[in-house]
C-alpha cells in the first residue's frame, strides 16, 4: 500500500510536469490553431538559460524569475519574427515551420552550451515528508501545487482582466475582435510569451528529475502531447487532468504491469493518443468545432 | 464637409475588383443606406471603410486620412462596424461581448454605465446578460451586435444588413431602436441592405449601387417616391 501510494503520488507530480507543457501547447493551439512542436525546445531553451544564470551565480529562485521574464520576451520575439509572417495559413506550413522552429532552437541550444549533460537543481530540495506513515517527496508535492497556482492564475488573467478577455475574444473572432479594436497580432504575441513562460517553468521542474541536455524534452512533449489529446486539444483545464491521468497510468504501469516497466512506459502515451483519436477525438473537455476558428 | 467622404473607392478580394471607384459622403447626425442587388458591393464597401480589405482611394473621416488604417486603428477612430452575420463572440456572455465592444476605451465607470444604457435599448440583453452569446436567437445576436458597436461610443456606425434572418415585425422593431439610437446618441448611420422598402422610411438620404459603381442617390424619400427608380434598380 505504501509503495503504491509513493508510486501514485510521484506519478501525479511527473503528470503535473506533463500537464504544464500541455498547458503551454493548449493556450497556443486554443488562440492560434497552430500545434507547436517546438513548445517543448523552447522549454529547454530555457532551461538551459536558468543554467546559465545560475553558474553566472544568481540564487536559484531568483535564476527562476529571469528565466520566466526571458522566455516570456523570447515567446514575443518569436511570435513576432517566425509566427506572424505564416499566421493564417495552411495547416502543413503552420507544421512546418513549428518542426522547422523545433530544430532552430534544438541546434541553437547545442551550439551555445554544447551536448554533454548537466545537473539541474530543484527548487524543492530532496527532503521527504512524512504523511499518515509513508514518505512523500516534498518536490513532489511542490510540483502540484505550482502547476494547480499556474492554472489559477491563468484563469484569474482569462476571466477577470482586460487581456484576458481580448485573447479569449481573438482565439473566438479574430476579425470581429479587429473591429472592435483588438490588436490582433499584439494578442498573440502576449499568447506566445505566455505560453513560453508556462513552458519554462515546465522545464525548470522537469530538469532536476532528469539531466539537462539539449533533447531532454523530447521525451517529455510526447507525453504532453498525449495529455494535451485526451484533455482535449483546446481546454486548458482538460490539459491539466490529461496530464495527470497520463502520469499517474504512467508510473503505475511502470511498477505493477510486469512487461512493460521502465523501457515501454513510452507506450502509455502513444496508446492514449491512439485510443482518444479512435474513440473520443474532441477529448474529455474539448469542443467540436474548433477547427472552424 | 461630410463626416465621411469617399472618393475613388477601389476595392476587392484577391485579383478580383468589386468596388469600381466610387465616392460618396455620409452627413453626421444622418442615416444613409447603400442600396443594391447581391453582389453590387454593398458589403465590400463597409469592409473597405474598415480596412478589413484591400483598397485604394481615399477614404476622410472627420477630416483625417484612414485610408491606409487597419481595422483596429479605424476602430479608434471610433468607427464601428456591425458586420455580416453579426460577428458575436459566441464562447463569451452577453456582457463580456459587450465588455469587449468597449476595449479601446479606458474608463471604468463610463463603460459600465454604457452596459446599462444599452440594456435599457435592449432589455432582452439584460435578462441574458450571463449566458453565452452562442445560444442566442438570431434577432438577440443582432440586438448583441448593435449593443457592442455602441459600447465603442461610435460617432459613425457602419452595419451590413441587420434585418438579413429576421422576421418582419423583429426588423421593424430593430429598425425604430437603431432610429432611436441615432437620434438619442448623436451617431451617425452609414447602413447597407436589400430590405429597400423598410430601409428607405426611415433613411435621410440613400445611394444605389450596382455592379461596383453608384447609379443613383438622393433623398430617401424621393427615391422611395420614384416608381420608375424601384422597377429598375431596387426590384420593389
Amino acid at each position: 500500500m505504501e509503495r503504491f501510494v509513493q508510486v501514485a503520488i510521484d506519478g501525479w507530480a511527473t503528470g503535473s510536469l506533463y500537464g504544464a507543457l500541455a498547458l503551454a501547447v493548449v493556450l497556443i493551439y486554443r488562440s492560434t490553431g497552430i500545434v507547436n512542436f517546438a513548445q517543448g525546445e523552447m522549454a529547454m531553451f530555457s532551461t538551459f538559460i536558468a543554467w546559465g544564470l545560475l553558474q553566472a551565480g544568481l540564487p536559484l529562485g531568483l535564476a527562476l524569475l529571469g528565466t520566466l521574464a526571458l522566455s516570456f520576451l523570447g515567446g514575443l520575439v518569436i511570435e513576432r519574427a517566425i509566427i506572424r509572417p505564416v499566421e493564417g495559413g495552411e495547416v502543413l506550413t503552420l507544421v512546418i515551420v513549428t518542426l522547422g522552429l523545433f530544430i532552430l532552437v534544438n541546434s541553437a541550444a547545442g551550439w551555445i552550451w554544447g551536448f554533454g549533460n548537466r545537473s539541474f537543481p530543484s527548487v524543492f530540495g530532496d527532503s521527504n515528508i512524512d504523511v499518515a506513515g509513508v514518505a512523500i517527496p516534498v518536490e513532489s508535492i511542490g510540483i502540484v501545487a505550482v502547476l494547480i497556482a499556474v492554472v489559477a492564475l491563468l484563469f484569474a488573467v482569462f476571466q477577470r482582466t482586460k487581456v484576458g478577455l481580448a485573447m479569449r475574444a481573438v482565439a473566438m473572432n479574430p476579425e470581429s475582435s479587429r473591429l472592435v479594436g483588438i490588436s490582433v497580432g499584439r494578442t498573440l504575441m502576449i499568447g506566445w510569451g505566455i505560453a513560453a513562460l508556462v513552458g519554462a517553468l515546465a522545464g525548470a521542474l522537469i530538469a532536476p528529475r532528469l539531466f539537462l541536455d539539449v533533447n531532454f524534452m523530447g521525451g517529455v512533449l510526447i507525453y504532453s502531447f498525449a495529455a494535451a489529446t485526451l484533455g482535449g486539444f483546446d481546454s486548458p483545464l482538460g490539459a491539466v487532468l490529461g496530464g495527470w491521468i497520463i502520469g499517474i497510468a504512467e508510473g503505475l504501469a511502470g511498477s505493477y504491469v510486469g512487461f512493460i516497466g521502465s523501457d515501454l512506459k513510452i507506450l502509455v502515451p502513444l496508446v492514449a493518443i491512439l485510443v482518444v483519436l479512435l474513440f473520443r477525438p474532441t477529448g474529455m473537455f474539448g469542443s467540436a468545432d474548433v477547427a472552424r476558428a | 464637409m461630410s463626416l465621411l467622404e469617399v472618393s475613388d473607392l477601389e476595392a476587392g478580394y484577391g485579383p478580383v475588383t468589386v468596388l469600381r471607384g466610387i465616392s460618396f459622403g455620409v452627413d453626421e447626425g444622418k442615416i444613409v443606406t447603400v442600396l443594391g442587388p447581391n453582389g453590387a458591393g454593398k458589403t465590400t464597401t463597409l469592409r473597405a471603410i474598415s480596412g478589413m480589405i484591400r483598397r485604394s482611394g481615399t477614404i476622410r473621416f472627420d477630416g483625417d486620412d484612414i485610408s491606409g488604417h487597419s481595422p483596429e486603428r479605424v476602430a479608434r477612430h471610433q468607427i464601428a462596424h456591425v458586420p455580416e452575420g453579426r460577428g458575436t463572440f459566441t464562447g463569451l456572455t452577453v456582457e463580456e461581448n459587450l465588455r469587449v465592444g468597449a476595449y479601446p476605451r479606458r474608463e471604468r465607470a463610463g463603460i459600465k454605465e454604457d452596459i446599462e444604457r444599452c440594456f435599457g435599448h435592449f432589455p432582452r440583453l439584460e435578462e441574458r446578460r450571463g449566458q453565452l452569446a452562442g445560444g442566442m436567437s438570431g434577432g438577440e445576436q443582432q440586438m448583441l451586435a448593435i449593443a457592442r458597436a455602441l459600447m465603442l461610443r461610435p460617432r459613425l456606425m457602419l452595419l451590413d444588413e441587420p434585418s438579413l434572418g429576421l422576421a418582419p415585425n423583429l426588423t421593424r422593431e430593430l429598425f425604430s431602436i437603431l432610429q432611436q439610437i441615432a437620434s438619442d446618441e448623436g451617431v451617425t448611420l452609414l447602413l447597407v441592405e436589400q430590405n429597400a422598402n423598410l430601409v428607405l422610411r426611415f433613411a435621410d438620404y440613400g445611394y444605389v449601387l450596382e455592379a461596383g459603381s453608384i447609379v443613383l442617390e438622393g433623398e430617401a424619400d424621393e427615391i422611395r417616391a420614384d416608381e420608375g427608380i424601384r422597377r429598375s434598380y431596387l426590384g420593389v
